[in-house]
């Protein structure tokens, strides 16, 4: 019940937070794709009222073409911070948005700082952790949520 | 216009331009942007500048946008300053609890053009 619930939540909310802040149509792929891979992930904490966490694992060609879109400049032209701010802010607001969707509008929550990992070695329980894949027009891409119940 | 000069508070550079651009979008021009990374920065720039809206977010490093809200509201100089919230954390909880401390309006991220219009021509 709570997987389908945190399914539904993080679907709701990538399609949304994609098409309002990157304009991009994104939608859930059911079966897992051959040869995913990735070089970076963004993490961010879920503190309360539940504990958890939600990762992004973003390919660097949908990387570019997000930084490219909200800053309308080159990726080659742009600092790695300024990189950086622009993917963990739309991890916060995909965080915010999920936290939302999840838990209803009435219900007060807190979530982290986000921050970028280069590997898994570092997050806990990545195994209970519900893996949803997303085609952004040709871009895949990963989302990992963890909510202990 | 009744907004010529705006602070914005908001750790992420990214958010503090989308919020500039939206405003933009929305129809607002020729606005005066003073820039702060935080609630305490924010307070440093209204030392010296004077501003007719603040924008704010919440979760921010060094001073949170709500110990800024309520610096802000407990000072004479910037009491009756109109306050805009703009962030993630987003709920009605949260949401009514600002507006009893003071806040204009308090907005969820992603902000959009249509979003900017409830607050610049709120009375």
């Amino acid at each position: 019940m709570i997987q389908e619930k945190i399914r539904e939540a993080i679907i709701k909310t990538i399609e949304f937070v994609f098409s309002e802040m990157i304009f991009i149509d994104t939608l859930h792929i059911d079966e897992k794709p051959e040869n995913f891979t990735f070089t970076q992930i963004l993490f961010i904490d879920i503190i309360s009222p539940l504990d958890g966490y939600i990762i992004a694992y973003l390919p660097l060609e949908l990387r570019k073409t997000i930084v490219e879109t909200i800053h309308s400049t080159a990726w080659e032209e742009m600092h790695a911070t300024q990189i950086d701010d622009c993917l963990l802010e739309i991890l916060n607001v995909i965080a915010g948005n999920f936290m939302t969707n999840f838990l209803g509008r009435n219900v007060k929550y807190n979530i982290s700082f986000p921050a970028v990992n280069y590997d898994e070695e570092d997050i806990e329980n990545i195994e209970d952790s519900q893996e949803i894949y997303f085609d952004a027009e040709g871009f895949i891409f990963r989302m990992n949520v963890l909510i202990n119940s | 216009m009744k907004y010529k000069r705006i602070l914005i508070a908001d750790d992420s550079i990214t958010s503090r331009m989308i919020i500039k651009r939206c405003i933009e979008m929305a129809g607002f021009f020729d606005i005066e942007y003073l820039e702060a990374e935080d609630g305490l920065h924010g307070l440093t720039v209204l030392d010296t500048e004077k501003v007719d809206l603040i924008i704010t977010d919440l979760k921010m490093p060094k001073m949170d946008g709500k110990t800024f809200i309520r610096k802000l509201k407990s000072h004479n100089d910037t009491k009756d300053i109109p306050v805009v919230v703009i962030s993630s954390l987003d709920n009605t909880v949260l949401e009514e609890r600002l507006k009893r401390e003071g806040v204009m309006a308090v907005i969820g991220k992603p902000l959009s053009p249509a979003k900017v219009l409830d607050f610049m021509e709120k009375e």
